[in-house]
């Protein structure tokens, strides 16, 4: 009985000592938070960060605006975000930011002041998208999405959906981490456009302003080196193995125009790296599978053969693939379709390159030898 | 005491035994053959029909001889006895006592009461939609006849013993010897004969006695008004503790997951049974930590929240003038006020207070700004689902543990909730039911019992099966339970 007793005791020490000594350090109210959804990081000059915020508005208001966006600027980035609070009267609350915006000044002198500011604190997110955006962060938060009335949210959104038309990369902190430390050291970052509403990009009133994919920035050991076209990283997530689901036209009858959509369901990439003579020779095995959504040409249908379906599309995916790789050789010099990390996967030794000396193996001695075949699905297709 | 040979003087002893007993009547009665009776019994207590027909008129009319009448008389039951404490015990017991001239003992005609029982009613405690009706009701030989007439075998045993030293309380133990674990009986008897002089008024007395831990939080002994259900637990081998004046029936040994059983999961398909289960075992835990896990997440863990949750959460909160712990503490406090005094109002009343503590309290505050929608939402779905636990002495540990987890969460949060659990954990392993692990079969691991757990097996693999806990070929884990009460 006594043993059970000074259990007892120590079992209640225990948990009296845990709960009062952990105390209320970490307790805040709802009420005092300011839920930040997105944030912009720039470099205002050599020795200037801005970041700016946009945080949820709680309160129960007729307001049409739903959030509230701050900005404040700093000799560091965590000084920038901490200077908010001056003019913010609610704790920043980090761990439900979506996305971040990187200034173009910024991207170009280097973003691992904003990936250190992400990955050190626990609080902010290393599953944060990051984007380029083709005006200021501030411009972005205050233009409206489609559906959602926080553009942080949409896009987010339009990040997520643009998948089913296999552009776009969808970047966050991690990803973007692991592809500049890999041998490649080049990595994709999305670029949002802010559109104008009445198509006339006059007005000054942001609200009439949306957002759309634009382009995808490529960066090369964290600073911005180049552009590529958003429907050009359908061909690089090909290649990536990146690919769920895509749309592609065909010219079928060489009407010189694209007559027969393809639907891409599914899509498998080998790449086969191989050296010969100094040469690297990236043997890529791409299998598609996917079905006719649409055809518009004037030729009968019924006269179209499924081979005459497979030629064109590997034709043109071919040609997409190489068209896209000589780009990178010649116009950005960096391996950012990450060719360079399945050549060190099977020659190991290759690790022990740096960044550079690949960048320029990559542009004198690379060749990709794409082979692409497609199974077309069909209603009553029997598989054997 | 014992009587003597003089009626008269044994007249005197029980006049003197049961002197300002007003309801007790002493009738003499002389023959003509000279010979004198005392008859004796409880005015309220026996039936005058049975009593002037079978009694009085034999005896009067001399058709019954002292010699004769202990055999001749038209009574199911009689029996002779010297002992006066047994005499009076009888008579208030609903029995005729016959003191007779020149004898040194007294006949005892029962099965002449005569006092009002409660009918046989549909259970109220654990009403089911299909399967018997029947209840147990405050009479001990109805309620043993509900339990006789579904177990037609010499095998179901039934032992009656007196306790409490006034109330002397007639309490019958139930159980099937060919199934039931031997020790286990004998040790449901050592503890029984412990507390036999105790005044026992209820089955939750009983539990209270008997059972292992009495000052757990957790039942260890299960208490039902249901003749199915006690039938169904002697068949498992476990043993029925039934009262007189008393409609619940005490089943020991009884493990946790035996409060969420009702009998309704066999009288429908296993399917539907399971389902159901299924949704018993979350609702328990929904009711423990749901107020607790919504004060942590969004004082403490706001980023384990959906993002569109959160935000939906903070403009309900805009405007609330109390913390999100003390909100949900006083909303919790005023529904258990709300319910109490539901429970105790006649029914008309109880249901206008019910109306006007879900409509003013819930509505109007909200309306008032004292506190947001959710914790109102939060407050009413562990209302409902803290009743999807059958078993009402389980209903009663998960308000208790909603409350410490409630406090924990508003010190550390998710934290808390853990620390809480882990703790419960412990204490419900560390449980015993008569010597049974109370989280058997889970723990100890017992996989011939499992069938009927999470999910309710089909009838075909469970009857004929008696469950393995408590029968005679699980041993082990009773074996130590007489050194456990010691």
């Amino acid at each position: 009985m006594i043993i059970i007793k000074r259990k007892f005791i120590i079992v209640l020490f225990m948990v009296i000592i845990s709960l009062t000594i952990c105390g209320c350090w970490n307790h805040n109210e709802l009420n005092s938070l300011g839920i930040i959804l997105g944030a912009g990081i720039e470099k205002i000059d050599p020795d200037t960060y801005e970041v700016t915020i946009q945080t949820i508005k709680d309160v129960n208001e007729n307001t049409k605006d739903e959030y509230i966006i701050t900005s404040a600027k700093g000799r560091t980035v965590f000084e920038a975000d901490r200077n908010i609070s001056l003019n913010l009267s609610r704790k920043n609350y980090w761990p439900h930011t979506k996305i971040a915006i990187l200034g173009h000044q910024l991207a170009e002198d280097g973003i691992l002041p904003a990936v250190d500011f992400f990955i050190r604190e626990p609080q902010r997110r290393v599953n944060v998208n990051f984007i380029l955006c083709n005006d200021t962060s501030e411009a972005l938060f205050s233009s409206t999405g489609d559906y959602d009335s926080v553009s942080s949210l949409s896009v987010l959104k339009i990040i997520d959906e643009s998948k089913y038309n296999g552009y776009g990369i969808n970047t966050n902190i991690v990803k973007l981490v692991e592809e500049s430390e890999s041998l490649t050291g080049a990595a994709l970052i999305d670029e949002i456009k802010i559109l104008s509403k009445n198509n006339q990009g006059s007005s000054a009133n942001m609200h009439n302003k949306s957002i759309a994919l634009n382009r995808v920035g490529v960066f090369y050991k964290y600073k911005l080196v180049g552009y590529i076209p958003a429907k050009d990283t359908l061909f690089v997530n090909l290649i990536r193995n990146n690919i769920k689901n895509a749309v592609f036209p065909i010219d079928i009858n060489n009407e010189g125009k694209d007559t027969m959509t393809i639907e891409i369901s599914k899509s498998s990439t080998k790449i086969n790296p191989i050296i010969e003579n100094g040469n690297y020779i990236a043997d890529v095995d791409i299998k598609i599978k996917g079905k006719i959504a649409e055809y518009s040409g004037k030729k009968d249908i019924q006269k179209i053969t499924q081979e005459d379906i497979n030629e064109s599309f590997k034709n043109k995916m071919e040609g997409g693939i190489n068209r896209v790789f000589d780009g990178a050789k010649s116009e950005i010099g960096v391996d950012f379709f990450n060719i360079g990390n399945k050549f060190a996967n099977k020659f190991p030794y290759l690790l022990k390159l740096s960044q550079d000396e690949w960048k320029e193996i990559f542009i004198k001695n690379v060749v990709i030898r794409p082979h692409v075949t497609i199974d077309i699905d069909y209603t009553g297709k029997i598989n054997q | 005491m014992n009587l003597v040979y003089n009626l008269k003087k044994n007249k005197c002893i029980l006049k003197s035994e049961l002197m300002d007993c007003e309801d007790v009547v002493f009738r003499d009665i002389a023959i003509d053959g000279g010979k004198s009776f005392c008859i004796i019994y409880a005015a309220q207590m026996v039936d005058k029909q049975l009593l002037t027909t079978n009694i009085l008129k034999p005896i009067i009319h001399g058709e019954l001889s002292s010699e004769s009448i202990k055999d001749v008389i038209p009574s199911g039951q009689v029996e002779e006895s010297s002992l006066i404490e047994e005499c009076t015990c009888k008579i208030f017991n609903g029995a005729a006592v016959v003191l007779i001239d020149n004898e040194d003992y007294a006949i005892i005609i029962d099965g002449i009461s005569g006092y009002k029982n409660r009918s046989i009613m549909p259970s109220e405690a654990e009403p089911t939609v299909k399967g018997p009706k029947d209840s147990f009701t405050e009479s001990l030989f109805t309620n043993m006849s509900l339990v006789r007439k579904r177990l037609l075998n010499k095998h179901c045993k039934c032992k009656i013993m007196k306790m409490g030293k006034y109330t002397q309380n007639s309490t019958a133990v139930m159980y099937i010897d060919a199934i039931a674990n031997a020790k286990m009986v004998d040790e449901v008897f050592r503890r029984l004969n412990a507390v036999k002089n105790e005044e026992i008024l209820s089955g939750n007395y009983i539990e209270e006695f008997i059972a292992d831990s009495p000052n757990s939080l957790y039942p260890t002994a299960l208490i039902s008004d249901r003749p199915d259900r006690v039938v169904a637990s002697l068949l498992d081998g476990r043993v029925a503790i039934l009262q007189d004046n008393n409609p619940d029936a005490v089943i020991v040994p009884s493990i946790f997951i035996d409060f969420f059983k009702t009998p309704d999961d066999y009288y429908e398909k296993y399917w539907v049974s399971t389902l159901f289960r299924f949704i018993r075992y979350m609702g328990f835990l929904v009711t423990i930590f749901l107020p607790s896990i919504y004060i942590a997440v969004t004082t403490f863990n706001q980023e384990l929240l959906p993002t569109s949750l959160i935000i939906t959460l903070a403009k309900q909160r805009d405007g609330v003038p109390l913390p999100a712990s003390l909100e949900t503490f006083l909303m919790y406090v005023s529904f258990l006020a709300i319910r109490e005094a539901g429970t105790r109002l006649p029914r008309g009343v109880g249901e206008t207070v019910s109306i006007v503590g879900g409509i003013i309290v819930g509505d109007a505050s909200v309306r008032a700004g004292l506190v947001s929608p959710a914790v109102v939402v939060i407050t009413a779905l562990t209302g409902i689902t803290s009743f999807l636990t059958p078993s009402t002495q389980l209903t009663s540990v998960t308000g208790y543990l909603k409350f410490i987890s409630l406090i924990a969460s508003s010190f550390i949060g998710i934290w808390g909730i853990f620390l809480v659990f882990i703790i419960n954990m412990g204490h419900i392993e560390y449980l015993r039911s008569f010597g049974v692990p109370y989280m058997s079969p889970v723990s100890p691991l017992v996989i011939e019992d499992l069938d009927d757990l999470l999910f309710r097996a089909p009838v075909w693999e469970l009857t004929n099966k008696p469950f393995f806990l408590f029968s005679n070929k699980y041993k082990s884990h009773i074996e130590h339970m007489s050194k456990m009460k010691k």
